[in-house]
């Protein structure tokens, strides 16, 4: 994030010349600080405790989750797909005469 | 201000203490990989379908379709402004609602056929009654502050969308005001997918993450990592223990939901193209993804290869749909036209 485009969000403007080079380097002390912190687009603390303590909070609940092994999520897995593979038409094909998306060939008897 | 840093510091911590403690948990049951496992199933083969239909009338970019529970109404999006809903079996157009905006980017069709949907760059999910002698606006759900980027019915009455502003929201059409707001995303929400018991849903991000919702609570159940870009596709493996993915970084995984973690990538070295959709076959063993290539490349699900591809479209395939029986695959693309191919 260029050191304009931040200034002009947080609604700074940079005022005559003379006084420029100090303010420039406050605002850039400033910027260092407020970007310093990972959870962005917060400017207080407050928010910044508060954000951290939800993220705990969701963690917490996300551990807790109760995990069965890879090899036996595999299995069901597999044995999902193979009951059902006869009744898939996409993998056993669709009868030609049953197509419904396929245009009727035979000639009806008017 | 020394002790607010004092119990950042502390919870930062914590933090990384719970996150090694998921990894550690994962890795303990992480005992084989999918593809491994699936040895000894026998291999598919080429899978090979026919263009069975190219459906024409869109006049630009089709952004998004959805299958009816009918199996045989199918509705598309269109940045013409325009919905179109299709008789599939006739290649017929059976209605034509024109939008306020054309900045379209999702479209949904309720359950009981009665009502679609729509919202994109305006932010807005409109329900629209499509039983009516005209369609008519049902309601406007404006409240996102971002694009509207999916949406999902649940009934007549509740509908599920997904946003850019990050959020999912759950709404209630008949005060048309929000039901449950789901925070968690720290990217663009680009997907989202329903449990078919309606319990739980799962959403895809700009973020590069996949989270498991409870739909009534609100809450975030479980969130899946690995992907390194955005996440434009999410669906339910039909037995619902497993969700697929399909990203920006032009590849896509399976992540099992009880195991917690990425079971199996669909990656290819000469796949070099985002994938943009992608619906699965009745016994899940097909994952039909949609790509930046113009083609839908399909996958064999449980042993992780390419095993066919559906090509005809002139360009980036947007979305892709498998209708409820099973029967066929609908491919909608920039290109303007819709195939259905089985």
């Amino acid at each position: 994030m260029h050191i304009e485009h931040f200034l002009s969000i947080s609604g700074v403007k940079l005022v005559a010349s003379g006084e420029r080079g100090e303010i420039f380097s406050f605002a850039l002390l400033l910027y260092n600080i407020l970007s310093s912190d990972n959870i962005t687009g917060n400017m207080t603390s407050n928010s910044n405790l508060s954000n951290m303590r939800r993220l705990v909070e969701q963690l917490k609940l996300e551990a807790s989750v109760e995990r069965i092994k890879v090899s036996q999520a595999a299995a069901e897995l597999q044995q999902f797909c193979l009951q059902n593979a006869g009744k898939d038409a996409l993998l056993v094909g669709v009868p030609t005469g049953s197509n419904p998306f396929r245009e009727p060939r035979s000639c009806a008897v008017v | 201000m020394a002790a607010e840093k004092a119990e950042m510091d502390a919870l930062k911590k914590e933090c990384d203490g719970l996150r090694a403690q998921i990894e550690a948990a994962r890795k303990a049951v992480n005992d084989t990989t999918m593809t491994a496992a699936a040895n000894g199933v026998a291999p598919l083969g080429r899978v090979q379908l026919k263009l069975r239909k190219s459906l024409k009338g869109h006049l630009a970019k089709i952004y998004a379709m959805h299958w009816s529970e009918d199996s045989r109404q199918m509705v598309s999006a269109s940045q013409d402004g325009k919905l179109l809903v299709w008789d599939t079996f006739t290649g017929n157009k059976l209605v034509a609602v024109p939008l306020k905006s054309a900045w379209v980017m999702s479209v949904a069709f309720s359950p009981s056929a009665n009502l679609v949907a729509s919202g994109g760059l305006d932010n807005i999910c409109t329900v629209y009654n499509i039983k009516a002698a005209s369609p008519k606006t049902l309601r406007e759900l404006d409240a996102h502050t971002g694009y509207l980027s999916c949406c999902r019915f649940l009934s007549d009455s509740e509908i599920l969308t997904a946003s850019g502003d990050t959020t999912c929201v759950l709404w209630d059409l008949e005060t048309g005001k929000q039901k449950m707001v789901y925070t968690n995303h720290i990217g663009d929400c680009m997907s989202l997918a329903l449990s078919s018991d309606m319990n739980m849903f799962i959403s895809g991000a700009c973020d590069s993450l996949a989270k498991l919702w409870d739909l009534r609570e609100g809450t975030c159940k479980q969130t899946f990592s690995g992907h390194t870009s955005d996440i434009n596709a999410i669906s339910f493996f039909p037995s619902g223990n497993a969700i697929i993915t399909g990203s920006d970084d032009c590849s896509c995984k399976m992540y099992d939901l009880r195991s917690d973690q990425e079971v199996t990538d669909y990656t290819d070295a000469t796949l070099n193209a985002g994938v943009t959709s992608l619906a699965l076959s009745n016994s899940g063993r097909l994952i039909f993804a949609g790509y930046d290539d113009f083609n839908c490349h399909i996958w064999d699900s449980l042993k992780g290869e390419k095993v066919g591809v559906l090509s005809g479209h002139d360009n980036r395939v947007s979305c892709t749909g498998v209708p409820a029986d099973g029967m066929g695959v609908c491919t909608g693309s920039w290109d303007s036209f819709l195939k259905l191919w089985n």
